[in-house]
């Protein structure tokens, strides 16, 4: 069975949730608005056919001319099936309510952190929504366009009181 | 005046901190523990120590320039990393490297699978208190390192690969050493299982430990030996062959419950298959092109030969270097199965001769995101054999 099984099963069960389809090179890109999100994991989760059931990778490319210029692509795996797809959407950096899956797939959970890290995108849902890669008090966004690649903050505005590590109390506290 | 209640701590709910500078995280690991006594209650990584934001330098280098990159991020593994890397910017472009190429680049994989593992083995060894296996792994890990020094001109940072094959062609020394090696390797392993598969302390300091099932596994996006050990059987090589992969017989070893010795056994048994699978490539290695220029010259450089002896040859080399390739407009993703796991390398492309943005899926990262579910109620000094059993690289979990 191939992917394009998966794809007219996608289709015939959720035609709402489709918005546009594309493959290229090989792969398949499925397009669909960032409220659907949810619902269209929780199907390709469930569904006895396609049981995609790893999120293999979550990310985002910046397209800073497009008013939502945020793409967030998840990478969903089915080991039963071989089937891989992927899953696009759209949104703008300041969007208050994207989803997050990380009630679904535990590997969201790092996933989605690296984007917040990366693009400033909040998601709505996720336990601990908090810098990754950078320290937790890094300004800006590091793989937006915009972000100049060589540039550093002068030295003097470096606080060091206040290291970029995270604080032991505040991870201790919580259950 | 102290009194005696003043020296009292807390030991419901210590905390403690693992990292960044200690021995047995590898790197620069931080776990932040939360103790109940000597038992694990909370085991939270803290990563991006030795972050440098690879993905975004990718952005400003050509196709060529970004592979060097990818040498830096799984640096023990570094041929891996390449063929991954190449592999998307080959499927990007619509290229296929001959065949002589592509069993070239499957002997390069596995030399560094193997040598990978090797050096797992033996700094896991001395985690759990095994000096010796140390010395011994070394030693074997030098002469991989000898022979792609030997092929590549380069022991840590190959980048042997072009788009559409190989940098220069192999020479009858490289064969004559990896043949050594075949001969050599398999009572080398033999000599590593004799220190501790079946060594009492080894037993007793792996079995029924880290535990994790293969839902759980899935779930937090595993791959490689730490699934493998859960009795998954999930491997690219196998699921989507790529670089002639199907060419070759080779067999997947599986683990079943999903402890720390499950994946060491995965990981010894994996080293003789992929013995198994240089010694098959190596001896029917085809004749032929080592660079698929004549049918692709617009993505592909011309072989050295040429490019000195002809005159468009000459054009099309400067051009490439000055300019570097430049991929239709697309997005592409492949992965390959690394030491650690799946590899994966999603490319868009504007048309430029520069990656628009570059992915990359490391395996290290979501394998030790699952360190909490795995050591959750064990002592702390078997966190230390846990962490070494997923086989974290952090140049590759932070990037």
């Amino acid at each position: 069975m191939d992917v394009l099984f998966a794809l007219s099963a996608i289709k015939e069960s959720m035609p709402k949730l489709v918005s546009s389809v594309e493959t290229s090179n090989g792969d398949v890109h499925i397009f669909t608005g960032k409220e659907n999100i949810i619902d269209f994991a929780k199907f390709l989760k469930d569904d006895s056919r396609l049981q995609f059931d790893m999120l293999s990778d979550l990310f985002a490319v910046d397209y800073p001319k497009k008013p939502e210029r945020i793409e967030v692509i998840y990478n969903f795996y089915s080991t039963k099936n071989n089937f891989r797809i992927f899953v696009k959407s759209r949104s703008k950096i300041n969007e208050p309510d994207y989803p997050s899956l990380t009630p679904l797939y535990n590997s969201a959970n790092w996933f989605e952190r690296e984007v917040y890290d990366m693009f400033g995108l909040k998601f709505k849902g996720h336990p601990d929504l908090k810098r990754i890669l950078n320290p937790g008090d890094w300004e800006g966004h590091p793989l937006l366009k915009d972000y100049p690649l060589r540039q550093r903050p002068p030295v003097e505005t470096i606080n060091f009181d206040t290291p970029g590590y995270v604080e032991m109390d505040e991870i201790t506290q919580k259950p | 005046m102290f009194e005696y209640k003043d020296f009292l701590i807390e030991t419901d709910k210590f905390p403690l901190n693992v990292g960044p500078s200690h021995p047995a995280t590898h790197g620069v690991l931080r776990v932040l523990v939360q103790l109940d006594g000597e038992v694990v209650v909370n085991a939270e990584p803290i990563i991006g120590y030795l972050h440098t934001s690879m993905e975004k330098y990718a952005e400003s280098r050509t196709y060529h320039q970004a592979e060097t990159i990818t040498d830096r991020m799984d640096y023990v593994s570094a041929a891996s990393n390449n063929l991954g890397y190449i592999l998307a910017v080959e499927k990007l472009c619509g290229v296929k490297a001959p065949k002589r190429a592509e069993y070239v680049r499957v002997i390069l994989a596995e030399f560094t699978r193997i040598s990978s593992h090797l050096v797992w083995l033996g700094t896991h060894a001395v985690d759990i208190g095994a000096l010796t296996e140390f010395l011994y792994c070394f030693r074997e890990r030098e002469l991989i390192l000898d022979i792609i020094e030997t092929v590549t001109g380069s022991r840590m940072t190959p980048s042997f690969y072009r788009v559409g094959g190989l940098a220069m062609d192999i020479h009858k020394d490289f064969i004559d050493k990896t043949r050594n090696f075949i001969k050599i390797f398999p009572e080398k392993v033999s000599e590593y299982e004799a220190l501790l598969t079946k060594n009492k302390i080894w037993l007793e300091r792996t079995k029924n430990l880290g535990i994790i099932s293969a839902e759980d596994a899935v779930n937090f996006a595993l791959t490689g030996p730490s699934l493998r050990g859960s009795g998954l059987k999930y491997d690219i090589r196998k699921t989507n062959p790529y670089s002639s992969y199907e060419d070759f017989d080779f067999e997947i070893p599986l683990g079943d419950t999903g402890d720390v010795y499950d994946r060491y056994f995965v990981r010894i048994e994996e080293m003789r298959q992929s013995l198994k699978i240089i010694n098959q490539a190596i001896e029917n290695i085809p004749a032929g092109e080592y660079l698929s220029y004549d049918e692709y010259p617009r993505y592909v450089i011309p072989p050295k030969k040429r490019a000195l002896t002809t005159m468009e040859g000459m054009i099309s080399l400067f051009k490439y270097g000055m300019e570097g390739i430049k991929p239709p407009k697309g997005e592409a993703y492949h992965s390959v199965e690394n030491p650690r796991g799946e590899l994966g390398f999603y490319l868009v492309s504007d048309g430029s001769a520069f990656p628009y943005r570059m992915r990359v899926r490391p395996p290290s990262f979501c394998n030790i995101s699952a360190l909490c579910k795995m050591t959750k109620g064990h002592l702390l000094a078997d966190l230390v054999a846990i962490m070494g059993s997923v086989d974290i690289l952090l140049g590759e979990v932070d990037r």
